[in-house]
């Protein structure tokens, strides 16, 4: 633990809160480990997917696919926002299911999250989204299942220890999440109190939670963030009223609209369905 | 007269805090320091409940969350703060509706809240700005009269108190921020205090992704609860030394016309000291601007600045995104002529650090703004 000590001793001599030169740095190097467009650290993984959400201006009336089986925050995040997440099914290796996410493309549709970064998942979900000139965002549970794949979609975001990165794909969406994340301020004005374009939100990393992302990436260490994937589309949080005021629906799925991710969960359809 | 030091070293950190800090790395799935530091805050603030998280903006965006604020409703707050009160409102889905402030307080008042209330209002925001306790007492009577929330953003007021209690303990639920410039910091941070258990543990639920809930991914780390505790040792000795440079400051000021500190607190309130404003009386200048003023003491080294501009000046907040997130247009053109007035022509605030600073600049500060006077008076071409 060296390494992370001595990083944490400099952020205690050196006084730098928020968007210090350890989160600049590291948001580089990732970008550079992954050979990819620039990488922002934020305050948690959730945080990096409502801006990604937020920088596409998803809002009450927008539809957004997540699988039926996934991590809590895509769906959750979407709700937040003011979206409906539509589900699909997931095949057999939790992957969502093409054809199941065919029959949930409306008008409303904006985007599609999936949990995956397997290289022909995201190049069939590619072409599915820009057959439906819909958003492909990818949310990932750790920086080692990147893939060079990553790079098609509009945004990726990775989950560390009690923080988050998205790494955006074209510069205008690192913009967006940027000032989304900061308050609605452009890149190079940090301190501003005058706010024009975004009414941004308030995601920002401390220079302490970027001092743990930087000894991952420098030294390749292997992490853990604790989160699993789970049925989501019965969750009780989308048939309450306040979720109806929020995004104007309540959902009504059952365990058996999925037959998929019930093989995946539970080997069959289960009996209480 | 040499320009002492007025940017006190910020934060301020014990060497030893290294070791709790590197215990929480270790342990970054623990609550051990988050637990230790809800008990100490909610002690703090007098409150029931403390429950951490990642900044002062979406905390006050899980209350409004946690009470079912949202879409088609509508929250009360002042043009006169930071954008942040208005953007976690936004966030939750309802549409801010802005009301005048004091004159010479710049916090909410009771009577011009009362004035936009309609049956869509549901809670009112009221800024402890500064640092300064609002009236709480009187937007308490109007919040319970109309049968809405009073939330308290206190971002700014850390160990304020309120009429003998902690400034945390008012309302359905307060908000605070741990963000670099913050009295009391982790880079970034922020809190939630609440008497209130439904809400608490609601909030908690969120921050959980408790099945029933809509999950907010917005929670504090340890490491940050880890520096947080160690500030919290601190905040006695720097309230202590902020106040008195405040006192001593107002005195100094007191003689001169053009220039004024703000009315002292109650006796049993503490201002949290986070901001001190210097009001700029433009009608006792001879001509000259609040804002060639605040320049002018800027040049001598006194980090003096114009604060916030009022927030219905800025256009996103009625951009396309903002309006179909709520479905509604946020009024811009309000009747809050205070706030008009004196974010144009009268509020400055100095430095947070500053009050921190020793005996000698809060001198030369006094002693600057009398030279900056006749200064800008010369080249003005005449002096009263």
């Amino acid at each position: 633990m060296n390494c992370i000590r001595t990083k944490l001793e400099n952020v205690l001599r050196d006084r730098w809160g928020t968007i210090g030169p350890l989160s600049v740095s590291t948001g580089e190097a990732i970008a550079k480990k992954l050979k990819a467009n620039p990488a922002l650290l934020l305050h948690s993984a959730g945080a990096a997917l409502e801006s990604t959400l937020r920088s596409l201006e998803l809002s009450f009336g927008d539809e957004v696919i997540c699988a039926a089986v996934s991590y809590p925050a895509d769906s959750m995040t979407c709700a937040a926002v003011g979206c409906v997440p539509v589900f699909c099914d997931v095949d057999k290796d939790r992957k969502i299911s093409v054809s199941s996410a065919e029959s949930c493309v409306t008008d409303k549709t904006k985007a599609i999250i999936s949990d995956s970064a397997d290289e022909k998942s995201v190049e069939t979900l590619r072409a599915f989204a820009d057959k439906h000139n819909i958003k492909l965002v990818l949310n990932l549970k750790s920086i080692y299942e990147y893939t060079p794949a990553c790079v098609d979609c509009y945004a990726c975001v990775i989950a560390f220890p009690s923080s988050g990165v998205a790494v955006a794909n074209e510069f205008e969406a690192y913009e967006g999440i940027f000032a989304y994340h900061n308050c609605g301020r452009p890149i190079i004005n940090e301190a501003t109190l005058v706010f024009d374009k975004i009414l941004g939100g308030d995601m920002r990393i401390s220079e302490w939670q970027a001092a743990i992302i930087a000894d991952i990436v420098e030294n390749d260490k292997e992490y853990c963030c604790g989160i699993e994937q789970k049925f989501m589309a019965d969750s009780e949080a989308f048939s309450s009223d306040y979720f109806e005021k929020q995004t104007g629906r309540k959902l009504n799925y059952e365990k058996s609209d999925f037959p998929g991710a019930c093989a995946v969960l539970w080997g069959d359809i289960p009996a209480f369905c | 007269m040499a320009v002492p030091n007025i940017d006190h070293r910020w934060p301020e950190y014990r060497d030893s805090l290294i070791d709790s800090i590197m215990d929480a790395a270790e342990n970054l799935e623990g609550r051990k320091y988050r637990d230790e530091f809800e008990r100490r805050f909610a002690q703090l603030n007098s409150a029931k409940h403390a429950i951490a998280c990642a900044n002062g903006t979406v905390a006050i965006e899980l209350i409004l969350r946690g009470l079912e604020i949202g879409r088609g409703d509508e929250v009360i707050l002042p043009p006169y703060t930071f954008i942040a009160s208005i953007s976690a409102i936004v966030f939750a889905g309802a549409t801010p509706v802005f009301a005048d402030i004091h004159p010479e307080t710049y916090c909410i008042t009771a009577k011009s809240v009362e004035s936009v209330i309609t049956s869509k209002t549901k809670a009112i925001l009221a800024v402890q700005l500064g640092g300064r306790p609002c009236d709480m007492e009187e937007l308490s009577k109007v919040a319970e009269k109309h049968g809405i929330y009073l939330i308290s953003d206190a971002a700014q007021a850390v160990a304020g108190v309120y009429r003998g209690k902690g400034i945390g303990s008012y309302g359905i639920a307060a908000s605070f921020s741990f963000q670099n410039s913050k009295n009391l910091t982790s880079g970034e941070g922020g809190a939630i205090t609440t008497n209130c258990d439904k809400l608490n543990e609601k909030i908690r639920g969120m921050l959980s992704f408790k099945e029933g809930h809509i999950g907010i991914d917005d929670n504090l780390s340890e490491i940050q609860a880890a520096v947080l505790l160690g500030g919290l040792d601190l905040i006695p000795e720097q309230l202590k030394k902020r106040t008195k440079n405040a006192k001593y400051l107002a005195k100094l000021l007191e003689p001169i016309p053009y220039v004024s500190a703000m009315p002292l607190v109650e006796e049993n309130d503490t201002h949290a000291r986070h901001l001190f404003f210097i009001r700029i009386h433009e009608d006792k200048l001879g001509g000259i601007t609040r804002d060639e003023f605040t320049a002018a003491m800027l040049k001598k080294g006194v980090p003096l600045v114009t604060g916030y501009f009022p927030l219905y000046d800025f256009p996103c907040l009625t951009n396309n995104y903002v309006t179909k997130s709520l479905g509604n247009t946020i009024n811009c053109k309000p009747e809050t002529p205070v706030c008009e007035y004196i974010s144009r022509h009268e509020a400055s605030w100095l430095s947070p650090t500053a009050m921190l600073c020793e005996k000698d600049a809060m001198e030369y500060i006094a002693k600057a703004a009398c030279e900056v006077y006749e200064e800008l008076s010369k080249s003005k071409g005449g002096a009263e």
